[in-house]
């Protein structure tokens, strides 16, 4: 079980549904519903000035791309440039609704990115997580 | 213009050395008057050229009466030479002309020596007219004549030629004056030598105003270098130049276009320039310009829909995933009244119906927009299986059954799930629109003609007047049944994949026997 998984997307709806799947499954212990990129950056931000042993960083971010404002890939260039010491501690996991398909293959080359899901997500991706051992070795190092 | 200048300079040189005979002939006469007297050989020697000359040569007296003829007269007039002595000369020129003779020879009669050339019509002895080019040279107080001597020929072919030359050069100088087409000459050197008269109209140039200009001054400068390349190119090759399009300055200040086309004839004597034929096609390029503007705005009209409508089906799509997302969720077995489970299971049918229409939208969406589509081949009977092997339960519940034959065309290089697609929609209607009478029969084949491999897929359903839907079979949102799970999408998606790729598809159909869709792949 993750300690901690963020969710990132404008739409509560998917952040009640990501919820109720993740605790059918027992993903994890708590999770961080923020709305959009920015928020999500400034939560990176917060923890950076904790010291080490009070910070809390999430083990998995669940990543919409189309959100108002500061979208998914503003996010990710940002969190890049200025976070690169979560980055061997956090995976990010794009959910997202899979209309433009510029945006998968965008995805999948995307060093930073770990996976590209459809939304909705479903049992079977937190299933199929929980059995990958590439997932695995990051979330329990 | 050139033939008639000719034809002038020769009629000068013949007048030239017939004034020369004459002189010669009145020379002889009155200088050597005593010598001759003396000398009967010597007169007979002149006689004998003068009656032989091809040239008539007739005496007149004072009176207008002939008193002699050369042999030549029988020649051109069909008279023996003394037929006509003593007759009155004007009484066998033509009516119409005798005022004019008759007050010439009046004229001259004052007067000594050559006159000028006259022209009139003289009577043959076979009672017509010929055309008579006479010179007089008035010799009346010469005791050796006391005549006027006139030397004459005829000149009817000649005048008929002329004429005929006349008329064919009016011919062709009205018809360069006439049409629309503009007709310019110029020089190795790029000045205008002729400019036919339909230039003044469309340029607004008074006439000869552009002559001896050089078209350099009326081209375009952005245009020149390449109209300038193709004009030395036409002089050092020959032939005829390239079609080009430039724009030329007219009277106003103003260019408009023309289209030319230019023909050397630098070798041909009579033209000795660059013979440029072109037109005004202004009109041509100002609807190619508008056209132009339109194909903009058309493509940002078009790239602003396509915008629209992946943020329409991305923004109905999030909320429809939600909502299919918690009908799963959605545990039916708690939910404790009948009244309830209806109206959830209602919502349920309704939230998946329309998650797959917009998925069908979106899947098109991607079709249009994608020119790019990876293409292997695809063997027919691995798609067709893949396809019965998902709707398996369907297939069973309706009794239906698929025959397939792809033995003459076993693959196609086609789309994978775009082949798939094509069965499943296929499939799928036919098994919506089967009959209540008999069970659902599929039929399908395929064969390769020439450039094609052809899929003829056929069932035994309800069918449809054909007639009425031929042309809206495959388009967008067309329904042609009442039945509750049509979407009228599924056909226009195949039609949509098929012709992405370059293929075809028709349809046929009778109304109680079934349908028949044939597929055109392009091998």
């Amino acid at each position: 079980m993750l300690d901690m998984v963020m969710s990132v997307d404008d739409d509560s709806m998917v952040q009640m549904i990501s919820e109720i799947i993740m605790s059918d499954e027992g993903f994890c212990d708590s999770i961080v519903k923020l709305e959009d990129g920015r928020l999500a950056l400034e939560y990176f931000e917060e923890q950076s000035k904790l010291p080490l042993e009070k910070q809390k960083i999430p083990e998995l971010v669940f990543l919409d791309i189309n959100m108002p404002v500061f979208n998914g890939w503003d996010f990710l260039n940002q969190y890049d440039k200025d976070f690169k010491n979560f980055h061997n501690r956090t995976k990010i996991i794009v959910l997202t609704s899979g209309v433009d398909p510029e945006t998968e293959i965008k995805a999948v080359e995307h060093p930073l990115i770990f996976k590209y899901i459809t939304k909705p997500l479903e049992h079977k991706h937190i299933a199929e997580l929980k059995e990958d051992p590439l997932f695995n070795s990051i979330a329990n190092s | 213009m050139k033939s008639v200048n000719k034809i002038f300079h020769d009629t000068f040189l013949r007048i030239k050395a017939r004034f020369q005979l004459v002189k010669e002939i009145q020379d002889e006469y009155s200088e050597n008057v005593d010598e001759i007297r003396e000398k009967n050989y010597s007169d007979d020697r002149v006689k004998l050229i003068v009656q032989n000359i091809s040239d008539m040569v007739t005496l007149v007296n004072k009176q207008g009466i002939i008193v002699y003829n050369n042999n030549a007269v029988t020649r051109i007039l069909g008279y023996e030479p003394e037929e006509l002595n003593g007759k009155s000369m004007l009484e066998l020129v033509h009516p119409d002309d005798q005022e004019r003779v008759g007050n010439r020879f009046t004229e001259v009669l004052q007067k000594e020596g050559i006159g000028e050339l006259i022209e009139f019509r003289f009577l043959s002895k076979f009672g017509n007219y010929l055309l008579i080019e006479s010179v007089g040279n008035i010799q009346l107080n010469n005791p050796a004549f006391h005549a006027v001597i006139l030397i004459s020929r005829d000149i009817t072919e000649k005048r008929k030629i002329e004429d005929s030359i006349k008329a064919s050069e009016e011919r062709f100088r009205s018809l360069i004056h006439h049409i629309s087409d503009i007709i310019t000459i110029v020089s190795v050197k790029g000045e205008i030598i002729y400019q036919s008269a339909s230039a003044r109209q469309l340029m607004g140039y008074e006439e000869n105003e552009l002559r001896k200009r050089n078209f350099a001054e009326i081209v375009h400068p952005e245009d020149f270098p390449a109209l300038m390349q193709s004009f030395q190119k036409l002089i050092e090759k020959g032939g005829v130049s390239e079609l080009a399009e430039f724009r030329l300055l007219d009277k106003n200040g103003n260019y408009f276009y023309i289209e030319a086309q230019a023909t050397n004839q630098l070798n041909n004597p009579y033209i000795k320039g660059i013979v440029v034929n072109s037109r005004d096609i202004s009109i041509r390029k100002k609807a190619e310009e508008e056209r132009k503007i339109l194909i903009q705005e058309l493509t940002k009209n078009n790239s602003d829909l396509k915008q629209f409508s992946y943020i329409v089906s991305h923004n109905l799509r999030a909320p429809l995933t939600n909502l299919t997302s918690m009908i799963k969720l959605l545990d039916f077995s708690t939910v404790s009244t009948d009244r309830s489970l209806k109206l959830l299971n209602g919502f349920k049918s309704t939230t998946l119906h329309l998650n797959d229409t917009l998925n069908d939208l979106i899947e098109i969406l991607v079709i249009k927009d994608n020119t790019n589509i990876h293409t292997e081949n695809i063997y027919f009977e691995k798609a067709l299986n893949k396809i019965i092997k998902s709707i398996k339960i369907l297939f069973a519940e309706t009794n239906t059954v698929i025959s397939s034959d792809f033995s003459s065309a076993q693959f196609v290089k086609f789309n994978e799930p775009y082949l798939e697609s094509i069965f499943q929609n296929l499939i799928t209607n036919s098994i919506r629109y089967r009959s209540s009478d008999r069970n659902p029969e599929i039929l399908i084949h395929t064969e390769i003609q020439g450039d094609y491999t052809i899929l003829t897929y056929t069932d035994n359903g309800i069918g449809f007047d054909i007639n009425q839907v031929k042309d809206k079979i495959f388009g967008l949102h067309q329904k042609f049944h009442h039945h509750p799970e049509s979407r009228g999408i599924g056909l226009y998606l195949i039609h949509a994949q098929i012709t992405s790729l370059g293929g075809t598809i028709s349809v046929d159909s009778e109304i109680d026997k079934g349908t028949t869709f044939k597929v055109s792949f392009k091998n």
